[in-house]
């Protein structure tokens, strides 16, 4: 069974971009939950993260092992940086107006990239091995599992932060109602800030462990950012879990409709999956619908 | 009462200098490169103007208006490119006017799709708005390059033809002018009277406060997708107009940049603003082919322009400068006032 | 006039209205009391088409409007203005009050685009109306201002011309004088007055007991989503149950 022996494959192939989807649509949520932002700039860390990484490694020559921590530092302090600077002293903290801001800054950035990394596309060697595994009679290399791996672990992570820590409370606080958070003593600023400083490193992650198997250029985040929002959209909007969920579903329907049916439109079906939940149920899997109040 | 009605005279009395500079500028112009320019300006105003209606009257957001402005051109350019194809090609009214039936037709179509579209996209919010319409362009833009069969894939359409009249062809960057001057002057006027009636209070007041609109009777999703039809109706009639007026056509020229360009024309023209529209266009179309030499600075420049008028003035970059001159002038004004946006509308 | 029966609103669980039935007479004046979070506003909202109530109808000459968007609820005659308030801020006054007389006008999309013959001579009694209107709630003179840069207190009455000029049969006001001083208290309830008299039935709520109880006919007391009394202001004064759910009652 061809058919079959394929179906694995897809499957694999669409978690493996699933998980990445999960993790920049985590991003998305972070700001919106502590901010109610849509951070289109969340494309270009993606972008950042990669290209960062390729720069340390493979122009100044340091190790992949210390390129990465080091580009996921820049790109979280390039989100901090940018919040502070832009977002918070916008005069108008009107929703649109931000979305704008965000949407300016993505269009620079990635200007920017272009003028300095070129359009050429780049590689990442794979963290470890290049051997492929055979498995459920599919053939995958190790960084798809390098990528289950860290997205495993980052979602753990940001598991315990957000149940466990004080910070991660306040934050919850936050999305929950700024005002009442910032009447019990939550510095709102400062999660806000944070928040954009975590979809900084989430996105950078993203770019740099799907760097090894997609290469990466100027443009990357664009489609994988905007793909992240779908998911984001279809497992509901500002929940982690809606978020993972969205984000494999997303892989793995975009997967087995590129290799069963064409690979013409395969950038197409996030976008008309987008449309769709948005039409029908723009709450999306998990999220709640929200009580509008008056 | 008087005073609006003046205000009234006022437009019209601009529009006429407005005419009358149209009328007379080509005299002072040698070279047709700046009459591409004024040309590509003159698109690009009755697209903004369209726009304004839906960003900054009626409150709500489309970051895929190159789609619209994509449809008209590319109903133009496949069927008078396959004038054969035409069942009514045959008919009593002479050749020449099929062209312009296809732009209407063109229009309609457009209109159509965008009624069917903004049925649901407009019960939506914000965030999703700016999604929904991007994601739209994206499918749009794809379908472009992937049914090369009619398209002409991502190497576009060429050999559209030219406009005619009975014996007069749209065939100089001169002649073209003064079509497309004409139709943007007639776009302004119709956008001025709309903005100022029964209609355009209506939209405002969405934009002001849904609710309180609602209650007053408006049908406010209605009026939300009539206002999306017509400027995507707008943009549908500038894009088949471009079509004709290059006679080359690619997806390129209707992908997301286009949308986000004509965005930061409103923007910078100021939301809520008629005549911001025209100089939004002027001014980022100057700007923008000022910057041609340095392709690669242009998107680095609308990214930076977008954000810093959307930070320092985000009622749009032309009314917060009249504003500060305003103030200057009168310091007696009330210090600390909260910032409106035209975005604003009473949280609820 | 009004009638709303067994009305029940939840928020995800929580019961904001539970049961309440009442009635307005024609040309009366209803007031909707009740603490803080006992479902006045809500109640107003269903009313007005804002909100979907959960079971329950609410009936307008003998009509059932429950469940009609709001818009459609305005063509019937029922308008309202706001307890936080929603002029439009990107109006004049003159145009705020103009936007109320949507519904009694007609100029289509098109027509406005072409600006015809019909649309203007609309346009021109339009204008007008709306400028007696202002004069009727004391605006005259401030036609041309933005409708935000006016006082708070001129904001309320902003509202309620806006609110009247389509001639309503009835009307919702939610806290019509909250916020307002001493004086303006007295203007507006004036002002209220003055229209009940003009045969407008009236529906409103508020939490200034002075006001309330000086020009309602009939109040209904809310508390925790369910009617605790109804009557005439002097039964609600001496209400035991009233007093409690207001001083609570230990």
């Amino acid at each position: 069974m061809i058919l079959l022996d394929n179906l694995s494959q897809f499957l694999f192939s669409g978690l493996t971009t699933g998980s990445i989807y999960g993790l920049i649509a985590i991003g998305f949520g972070v700001v919106h939950n502590a901010s109610g932002i849509m951070n289109l700039l969340q494309c270009e860390f993606i972008t950042l993260g990669g290209m960062i990484t390729v720069t340390f490694y493979a122009f100044i020559g340091v190790p992949l092992a210390i390129s990465i921590p080091l580009a996921i530092t820049t790109v979280t302090l390039i989100g901090a940086l940018f919040e502070r600077s832009a977002i918070r002293t916008a005069r108008s903290q009107q929703i649109l107006v931000l979305i704008f801001i965000t949407i300016g800054a993505s269009i620079s950035v990635k200007g920017l990239a272009l003028i300095i990394w070129g359009s050429d596309p780049f590689v990442l060697p794979p963290f470890s091995g290049n051997e492929p595994i055979h498995l459920l009679k599919a053939t995958i290399v190790s960084q798809n599992l390098w990528i289950f791996a860290i997205t495993l672990f980052v979602v753990i992570a940001l598991y315990f932060f957000f149940k466990k820590s004080v910070t991660g409370k306040a934050m919850r606080a936050v999305s929950c109602n700024q005002r009442a958070a910032a009447l019990s003593g939550i510095c709102v600023n400062r999660m806000t800030l944070l928040s954009f400083a975590m979809s900084g490193a989430l996105g950078a992650v993203a770019g740099i462990i799907i760097a090894p198997i997609t290469t990466t250029s100027y443009d990357v985040g664009f489609m994988l950012g905007l793909k992240g929002f779908s998911a984001a959209v279809l497992g509901g909007y500002g929940s982690m879990p809606g978020a993972i969920l969205g984000g494999l579903l997303l892989g793995v329907i975009e997967s087995l409709a590129t290799g069963l049916i064409s690979s013409a439109y395969k950038n197409a079906i996030a976008f008309i999956i987008l449309l769709l939940v948005l039409f029908v149920r723009p709450s999306g899997l998990l999220g709640s619908p929200e009580a509008e109040r008056i | 009462m008087e005073s609006s009605d003046l205000k009234k005279h006022h437009h019209l009395l601009y529009l006429m200098v407005l005419a009358l500079a149209i009328a007379i500028l080509p005299l002072f112009i040698e070279t047709s490169y700046y009459l591409l320019v004024l040309n590509v300006i003159g698109l690009n105003t009755m697209v903004v103007v369209g726009l304004n209606l839906l960003v900054g009257y009626a409150g709500q957001i489309s970051m895929g208006h190159a789609a619209f402005y994509g449809m008209g051109a590319y109903v133009s350019a496949v069927l008078t490119t396959n004038m054969d194809l035409c069942p009514w090609s045959l008919s009593w009214f002479p050749q020449w006017s099929l062209s312009w039936f296809i732009i209407l037709l063109a229009m309609l179509l457009t209109g159509a799709v965008a009624y069917l579209i903004g049925i649901p996209t407009l019960r939506l919010k914000g965030n999703y708005l700016v999604m929904a319409t991007l994601g739209l362009n994206i499918i749009f833009e794809i379908v472009l390059v992937e049914w090369d069969s009619v398209t002409g894939g991502a190497n576009g359409m060429a050999g559209i033809p030219h406009l005619t009249v009975g014996g007069l062809r749209f065939d100089s960057d001169l002649k073209f002018y003064f079509l497309i001057w004409g139709l943007s002057l007639v776009a302004l006027l119709a956008s001025l009277s709309l903005v100022d009636s029964r209609v355009g209070r209506a939209l405002r007041a969405i934009h002001g406060s849904e609710v309180a609109a609602n209650t007053l009777g408006i049908n406010t999703h209605r009026y939300k997708v009539k206002v999306f039809v017509l400027s995507a109706m707008f943009a549908s009639l500038a894009g088949s107009l471009y079509a004709h007026y290059i006679t080359v056509i690619t997806p390129k020229s209707c992908d997301i940049v286009y949308s986000i360009q004509v965005v930061i024309m409103v923007i910078v023209g100021g939301l809520g603003s008629v005549w911001g529209s025209l100089f939004g266009a002027v001014m980022l179309t100057l700007l923008s082919e000022f910057l041609h030499i340095m392709e690669k600075f242009n998107v680095v420049a609308m990214g930076l322009i977008l954000m810093v008028v959307m930070i320092f003035f985000p009622e749009g970059f032309i009314p917060g400068i009249l504003h500060l001159i305003r103030k200057k002038r009168s310091p007696n004004v009330i210090l600390g006032e909260e910032l409106e946006s035209p975005f604003g509308g009473n949280t609820l | 006039m009004l009638e709303v029966v067994e009305l029940c609103k939840s928020f995800g669980g929580i019961m904001a209205l539970m049961n309440v039935s009442f009635h307005a007479d024609p040309a009366s004046l209803t007031a909707i009391i009740g603490p803080n979070g006992a479902g006045k506003t809500t109640l107003l909202n269903i009313i007005s088409g804002v909100y979907l109530g959960s079971s329950g109808e609410v009936l307008f000459d003998g009509k059932r409007i429950t469940g009609m968007p709001p818009h459609e609820v305005a063509y019937l005659g029922i308008t309202r203005t706001f307890q936080n308030l929603q002029v439009f801020h990107n109006m004049t006054a003159l145009e705020n009050v103009m936007v109320g007389f949507h519904s009694c006008t007609s100029a289509r999309f098109v027509a406005c685009l072409a600006r015809s013959w019909k649309v203007r001579r609309e346009e021109r009694q339009v204008r007008q109306r709306a400028a007696e209107m202002l004069k009727w709630v004391n605006l005259a003179g401030r036609e041309h201002q933005p409708g935000a840069a006016l006082p708070y207190g001129d904001q309320k009455r902003l509202e309620l011309a806006r609110a009247l000029i389509s001639r309503p049969k009835m009307i919702l006001l939610d806290e019509p004088v909250s916020g307002l001083n001493t004086s303006e208290t007295a203007d507006m309830a004036e002002l209220i007055v003055k229209l009940k008299e003009s045969g407008i039935t009236i529906v409103l709520v508020e939490h200034d007991m002075n006001f309330v109880m000086q020009v309602s006919d009939k109040i209904v007391v809310l508390n925790y989503g369910e009617k605790l009394a109804q009557g005439t202001p002097f039964d609600i004064q001496n209400d035991d149950r009233v007093i409690a759910a207001y001083l609570g009652d230990d």
